[in-house]
């Protein structure tokens, strides 16, 4: 295969491959050429112009060789779960089992590790594996799959209530085993998780990504996670962005969904140094739902890149987005939706707000939310915005007796709720939470007067 | 006399280079409830904005002195701890932040600056439920973003709740029973009587003798082309009520004008602002 130019020194994966899942070889081949044709993106490439991938290109990663270890973790691995439920432990894209607690699953439901489900689940990765992603559009997919190793298979059977909540944390640098992250061969790892969650008809779940580096270590994740909804299934999904200050992420979300069926999806980026998702919703049957809701709160040098694009392929389905953004220092954010309605997708209801605070002059925010439309019954909107904190309203609050960091806080925590109100408590204070850590963090760097 | 509580000498204030006041000279005594009135645009809102620490209002000239402490000198929120409170002529919506959770964040905000010790949640709430029916306003008000799609008079009324709750000494309301109808306007000023303290001043900015009637005043001032133009009793305000802003002194020409046009009433106030500070 070509050398993606990210690995140093790329283990022998056809090697691999025909020896532990030769099942898998097709899939792929697939791979294979769809990353070859494409190479990695460009800057020349519209959906890339903003993404600074450079900086990575120029990089050498390692994929971590040993299994990691917990001994000496960092802190953030003990910090608690924060609701009782599945917890799933990664470290360097591998399932760490010894920090993991599965609980009993329902009659026929499987959760397990990618790894585990490439040796016991063939039949269902045979059947799901790579069908809602197109590897051809999308070259960081194709990547994915080409490292393909470990990861999370959630798979419901029609009618399967999961009453716990799943949460998944992965650490990047941690498989290094210093408490910095740093690694003694002074390389930077990157790690592919790649995660598959099929629910079937009436199914339903709630499951949590979160990607979390607090060492000093350059690091990578390349993930992908496909999703796909059969009729009426209902799905809560949280990615949570925690990385540190030399952490990246490229993700890709990629789902279909049935007849009935509901996504509520909410994106929380609060750390990592270059950060691209793209998010990917088909719906393909009739009623659909999809509920997209993002907050990011960026600073420093930071660069977030959304991309959103819904596909709205049949009648009578919904999907509203709600984007919002706090941007400080010389952090650069992009917000990019397309909501596509397609000539049959008659009586869509396609809603799109991407809404954006600056509280630095050297902050900047790149926001184009979309609609391409054709069919003539619709309900579509889309708006964006980019402003400051209302001075009126902080002198209010000065008035009151609030100092002017504590002010800022207030409004800029009001500004981002919005987005984290719809999710359902505990979720929801503990998202606030972070929130509000965050903004104490970023309170604390700043030198306003 | 009582015990100096506010005093302003010869304060000036440009906005964007225009003279607003022009030396403006106060002295409120502790107990002591001063009305200002003048005409629209005579600059009361920015007198009002100027002490409490508005960043758009600065004095080019004059002091102010707030219970012997230069005022000006001091942040927004070193006023508000000290005792300064503004109610605004417009209350300011802030949606996604509780009016339970900005009245508790401001009372902590004011006691951790006193060098006091937080409230206890329990009791916090039941005195501003207290504080909530004394108003008689609606208890869940205090769970809406403050004053977010408040009508005007329920906004004048979270003012004066604010009031009650944070307790200041020297309290400046800017027009709180503007746009009140009669009953409200009762329940707003048996809030700020009972407000009342003998350590604790007021001064009203108002444009009407009915809130007066509620509030006696002490001393009742006419802003009005920069400066105090009349001070007087509270007969003054019946007096501007019957017969409206006389012009400032030398500034006869406006009316003239206006007789020489046919105006039947030559003491009626001009619209905006009157001559003499132009
Ligand atoms: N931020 C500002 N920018 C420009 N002009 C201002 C500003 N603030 C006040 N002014 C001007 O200063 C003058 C005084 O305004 P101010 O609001 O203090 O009047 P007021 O006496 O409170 O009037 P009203 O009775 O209508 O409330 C007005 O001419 C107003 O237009
Ligand atoms: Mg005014």
């Amino acid at each position: 295969m070509s050398d993606p130019r990210l690995l140093s020194d790329p283990p022998d994966r056809q090697a691999l491959l025909s020896e532990l899942w030769p099942w898998l070889h097709d899939f792929y081949q697939q791979a294979q050429e769809a990353f070859q044709l494409q190479g990695l993106p460009s800057r020349r490439l519209e959906g890339w112009k903003y993404s600074r991938l450079d900086a990575l290109y120029e990089r050498r990663f390692v994929i971590p060789d040993d299994s990691p270890v917990l001994g000496d973790s960092p802190e953030s691995l003990q910090e608690n779960f924060p609701l009782a439920g599945h917890q799933l432990v990664f470290a360097g894209g591998r399932w760490l089992p010894e920090a993991s607690r599965i609980g009993p699953l329902p009659e026929g439901a499987r959760l397990c590790s990618m790894a585990q489900a490439l040796s016991s689940e063939r039949e269902l990765l045979r059947y799901y594996l790579g069908q809602v992603v197109s590897l051809q559009e999308h070259p960081f997919a194709a990547l994915n799959t080409l490292w393909l190793e470990d990861g999370l298979l959630l798979y419901l059977p029609s009618g399967c209530r999961l009453e716990q909540p799943i949460h998944c944390r992965f650490f990047n640098t941690l498989a290094s085993n210093t408490p910095t992250g740093l690694r003694a061969d002074g390389l930077a790892q990157v790690c592919f998780p790649r995660l598959l969650l099929v629910l079937e008809a009436d199914a339903e779940a709630t499951l949590i990504e979160e990607y979390l580096d607090n060492g000093e270590a350059e690091s990578l994740t390349v993930g992908l996670t496909e999703i796909r909804l059969a009729e009426q299934a209902q799905l809560l999904h949280c990615q949570l962005q925690r990385g540190g200050q030399r952490s990246s992420h490229i993700a890709g979300l990629h789902v279909e969904q049935a007849a009935g069926s509901r996504l509520q999806q909410f994106s929380l980026t609060l750390g990592g140094a270059m950060l691209r998702n793209d998010l990917q919703v088909q719906l393909l049957g009739e009623g659909a739902e999809t509920l997209l809701n993002g907050l990011y709160l960026l600073d420093g040098r930071q660069h977030l890149d959304n991309h959103l694009r819904i596909d709205h392929r049949v009648a009578d389905c919904r999907s509203a987005v709600l984007y919002k953004g706090v941007l400080d220092d010389r952090a650069h954010g992009v917000f990019n939706g397309l909501a596509v309605v397609h000539p049959d997708a008659q009586r869509s209801d396609a809603r799109q707000v991407n809404k954006n605070l600056l509280l630095s002059q050297g902050a900047e925010m790149d926001t184009k939310p979309e609609l391409q439309i054709e069919a003539d019954d619709v309900k579509c909107s889309h708006g964006a915005t980019v402003g400051h904190l209302d001075s009126q309203a902080l002198f209010y609050l000065q008035s009151r007796g609030l100092d002017a960091d504590s002010a800022r806080r207030l409004l800029t925590f009001a500004f981002g709720y919005e987005t984290l109100q719809p999710l359902p408590d505990p979720l929801k204070g503990w998202c606030a939470m972070l929130l509000e850590q965050a903004l104490q963090a970023q309170g604390a760097t700043d030198d306003h007067a | 006399m009582a015990d100096e509580m506010l005093s302003i000498r010869d304060l000036e204030v440009r906005v964007d280079d225009k003279p607003i006041l022009q030396g403006v000279n106060l002295q409120v005594g502790a107990g002591e409830v001063h009305a200002i009135m003048g005409p629209n645009g005579s600059g009361k809102s920015t007198l009002a904005y100027l002490l409490a620490g508005h960043p758009g209002y600065q004095a080019s000239r004059g002091e102010v002195r707030y219970r012997g402490e230069d005022l000006l000198s001091m942040s927004v929120e070193q006023r508000a701890a000290a005792g300064v409170f503004l109610a605004f002529q417009y209350p300011v919506e802030i949606p996604g932040v509780s009016n339970i959770q900005f009245l508790k964040s401001a009372l902590n905000s004011l006691r951790k600056q006193r060098g006091e010790p937080e409230l206890d949640a329990i009791e916090f709430l039941d005195s501003v439920k207290a504080k909530v029916r004394q108003m008689q306003m609606e208890e869940a008000l205090l769970y809406r973003g403050v004053n977010e799609g408040f009508s005007g008079g329920e906004k004048k009324s979270n003012e004066v709740l604010q009031l009650l709750v944070l307790e200041p000494t020297l309290a400046i309301l800017d027009e709180t029973d503007s746009g009140l109808d009669i009953d409200a306007l009762k329940r707003v000023a048996a809030g700020i009587n009972a407000y009342r303290r003998a350590d604790r001043s007021l001064v009203l900015v108002t444009h009407y003798q009915r809130l007066l009637d509620y509030i006696e005043p002490d001393f009742v001032h006419v802003l009005q082309g920069g400066r105090i133009s009349r001070s007087g009793g509270p007969e003054l305000a019946r007096e501007l009520e019957r017969e409206g802003y006389v012009p400032a002194t030398g500034a006869q020409a406006p009316f003239e004008i206006r007789e020489t046009h046919g105006s039947a009433h030559p003491q009626g106030p001009p619209e905006g602002r009157e001559g003499g500070d132009e």
